[in-house]
């Protein structure tokens, strides 16, 4: 496969690269990298509001290594969900269990006792913990300036829709075909 | 003999027209048909797949993407992959509005079904109460649907609520966390049957577990999601195809069905289609014509006959849907556990609830998650990605879901009508739906139980995750032309025929006078099967 020469190919390369390693362990095979490109182009993901300032920074950190993609990611988790990080992660994620190698480590288990397990979920959480109290400590301020700043069409929806289906039982919507 | 016109390949439509070609009638389908690309790779299993394609992320998650769940969707997910986008493609001539209701449509090559989990559950004598023929009439039509299409099942403790029909055949192997499942119940089945009064037990699903007719019976290549490559689930295409061997039987795709026109004395002379592809508009005659488009199309139709020929709009109250409700849990026995990819991968067991009320029975499905897209769940996870991986990589093999179906009963503040646009003389269908009064209680009340359930058979449900599911999603539709013994107007005899125009039959769910909370497709088959043999 050509390696790729555009600018933006090449930082978005870079980005599948960490973004891998942050979520698998490992490096991208030129599949992966190809169709993470791919699909930034796809109608679902461009359907999203342009990125916001907030979302250009939270990205410029995140792809610089894995540690920090999983403090932003911790961030973006509680404060900031509908960011372009996290449509990146969660397309990259979508890509990774669709292909080998990526699947093989997802469909997998650490093949540990449940005492191990549980042991390994008090690490994981401690280090989630961790990573959201350095990424509050690093985006939030950021995140307040930027608002204040400029107030995007994704973080206004954000902060001012409901999930659809948030009290069904009092569903009234109207649909149209 | 006489030529008789089918509108729509769904369930019904199929089985009605196998049954008149047995006894010699000439069948002109008409379908818009849209229809599934051939099966990839049909020797691969699911995992071989991945590896195996050339381009396999366009086969899981489609050449735009479109499978892709990103943090911002809105709506309800029902994990259908892009193998199946043929099962629900819009199609731009068939207009509709809702209220309180989100319907999903097929104008796919045998309907719905294509998309379905093959559940299989024969109404029992209580929830025919309401319809104009018992348990013992259509039993005949169960079995050859049955031997027609191929239905496991075991005769287990759900038997009390599923009548026990002829060909059953041998079930499928159960994947380990089905089979963990069903011990629990056996060590805790006099508290679960006694005291919460619920009985697990096999499903019964129409699937194959052995070769027959042609069939494949099933080889786990864990691909029934995608669609299965063997044959050995069933869906109606497959009637479909025996059907086309058949020389009196001729199908016509592309053609959407707008409306009957009515000669001077009252009876269909033809219906009024549109090529889809080519934009004009075509008129076929015969002499009896049936209406298998799925309840809310084939109540569209019907509609719109009406107001072509009175230029009246008719209200059709008595809408019925199952509400659903899914149920996540978390089996603290399956924790760290490695899944098979290679195995069923639908609902392989099934809950019953007694409520005191026979009609009132609730069904749930219990599906143990296996080889469903993961990255919809593992975003929804609280924690980051990273967490969230090592969480759900390590209980995997322990989750599963409930789907738990409640019944419905006509009443009259749910209907379908027209809006006419006088302008262009288009009309779109109106679809109102408000659910009972009492129904929160009622879903309350099963959510707790359901929680005991598990909780005896050792498993957790998540906080919050628990998911009631919008009218519509059940895709059950039915009750707005319902069968009576008395004629009246906008009704149907007991064998279908319609009671206003004498040549009209209905053999879908808009004849259903009452929904239980059970799968409806195979009393779909069964009952298409009993008009075809009563009325033709």
């Amino acid at each position: 496969m050509d390696k790729p020469t555009d600018p933006i190919s090449i930082s978005l390369a870079e980005e599948c690269r960490v973004f891998c390693r942050y979520l698998i362990h490992r490096e991208p095979n030129d599949y992966v990298l190809s169709i993470y490109k791919k699909g930034h182009s796809s109608p679902g993901f461009a359907a999203a509001p342009p990125p916001s300032l907030m979302d250009k920074m939270l990205i410029r950190i995140a792809r610089r290594h894995p540690m920090l993609t999983r403090v932003a990611d911790a961030y973006s988790r509680v404060f900031f969900k509908r960011s372009l990080l996290r449509r990146k992660l969660v397309l990259l994620l979508a890509i990774l269990e669709s292909c080998a190698p990526g699947h093989y480590y997802l469909d997998s288990t650490d093949g540990v006792s449940r005492t191990v397990f549980f042991l390994k979920l008090v690490q994981h959480s401690t280090l989630y913990a961790l990573s959201l109290v350095f990424g509050v400590l690093l985006f939030l301020p950021l995140h307040i300036f930027t608002r204040m700043v400029s107030l995007s069409p994704s973080e206004k929806q954000e902060t001012s829709s409901m999930p659809e289906l948030t009290n069904p039982l009092n569903v009234n919507t109207e649909k149209h075909g | 003999m006489d030529k008789i016109i089918v509108i729509g390949s769904g369930a019904s439509g199929v089985h009605f027209a196998q049954s008149v070609l047995q006894k010699g009638y000439r069948v002109l389908m008409l379908d818009v048909g849209f229809y599934r690309e051939e099966m990839v790779n049909p020797e691969d299993s699911l995992t071989d797949l991945k590896s195996n394609l050339n381009d396999p992320a366009a086969y899981f998650l489609g050449k735009d993407f479109e499978a892709v769940i990103y943090p911002d969707a809105e709506g309800e997910y029902y994990g259908f992959p892009p193998s199946k986008n043929f099962v629900f493609a819009n199609l731009k001539e068939f207009r509709f509005k809702s209220r309180g209701f989100s319907p999903l449509f097929s104008f796919a090559r045998g309907g719905l079904a294509e998309a379905w989990t093959a559940g299989s559950y024969p109404f029992n004598d209580e929830e025919l109460e309401d319809f104009p023929f018992n348990y013992q009439d259509i039993e005949p039509y169960y079995n050859q649907v049955a031997e027609r299409i191929g239905i496991i099942g075991e005769m287990d403790d759900l038997t009390r609520f599923f009548p026990v029909h002829q060909h059953i055949l041998p079930p499928l192997k159960l994947d380990e966390h089905s089979r963990v499942l069903i011990e629990s119940y056996q060590r805790k089945k006099d508290y679960l049957n006694n005291k919460l009064k619920s009985f697990i037990g096999r499903s019964r699903i129409a699937a194959l577990s052995e070769d027959r007719n042609g069939r494949k019976g099933c080889t786990y290549t864990g691909r029934c999601i995608w669609g299965c490559p063997t044959g050995a689930f069933y869906t109606p295409s497959l009637t479909l195809k025996e059907c086309m061997s058949n020389p009196n039987f001729q199908y016509l795709p592309g053609m959407f069905v707008s409306h009957f026109k009515v000669d001077s004395a009252g009876k269909l002379k033809s219906v009024v289609a549109r090529s889809v592809a080519e934009h004009s508009t075509r008129e076929f005659a015969a002499e009896k014509f049936v209406l298998a488009a799925g309840a809310l199309p084939s109540t569209k139709i019907y509609l719109d006959t009406i107001y072509h020929h009175t230029g009246e709009i008719v209200t059709l109250k008595g809408l019925l849907d199952n509400r659903q409700i899914l149920v996540p849990f978390l089996n603290l026995k399956m924790i760290g556990k490695a899944f098979n990819p290679q195995s069923y991968q639908y609902h392989q067991l099934a809950i019953g609830m007694e409520t005191g009320e026979p009609k009132n029975y609730i069904h749930g499905q219990i599906t143990t998650l296996k080889t469903a897209m993961i990255h919809p769940i593992i975003q929804n996870v609280p924690a980051d990605l990273k967490t969230s991986i090592f969480l759900f990589r390590n209980v995997h093999a322990a989750l599963g879901v409930i789907n738990v179906i409640f019944p419905d009963f006509r009443r009259e503040e749910n209907y379908v009508t027209l809006e006419v646009d006088n302008r262009n003389g288009t009309s779109r269908l109106m679809i109102n739906y408000v659910p009972p009064a009492g129904e929160k209680t009622m879903i309350k009340k099963t959510i707790k139980q359901i929680k005991k359930v598990l909780s005896a058979l050792g498993c957790v449900v998540p906080p919050g995750m628990i998911h009631i599911r919008p009218m519509g999603a059940s895709v059950h539709y039915a009750g707005t032309l319902p069968m009576c013994k008395t004629p009246r107007a906008h009704t149907t005899s007991p064998d279908g025929q319609s009671n206003d125009y004498e040549n009209l039959y209905f053999v879908d769910g808009s004849t259903y006078p009452f929904l239980p909370a059970k799968n409806l497709t195979f009393t779909l088959m069964a009952n298409a099967a009993r008009v075809a043999d009563t009325a033709f």
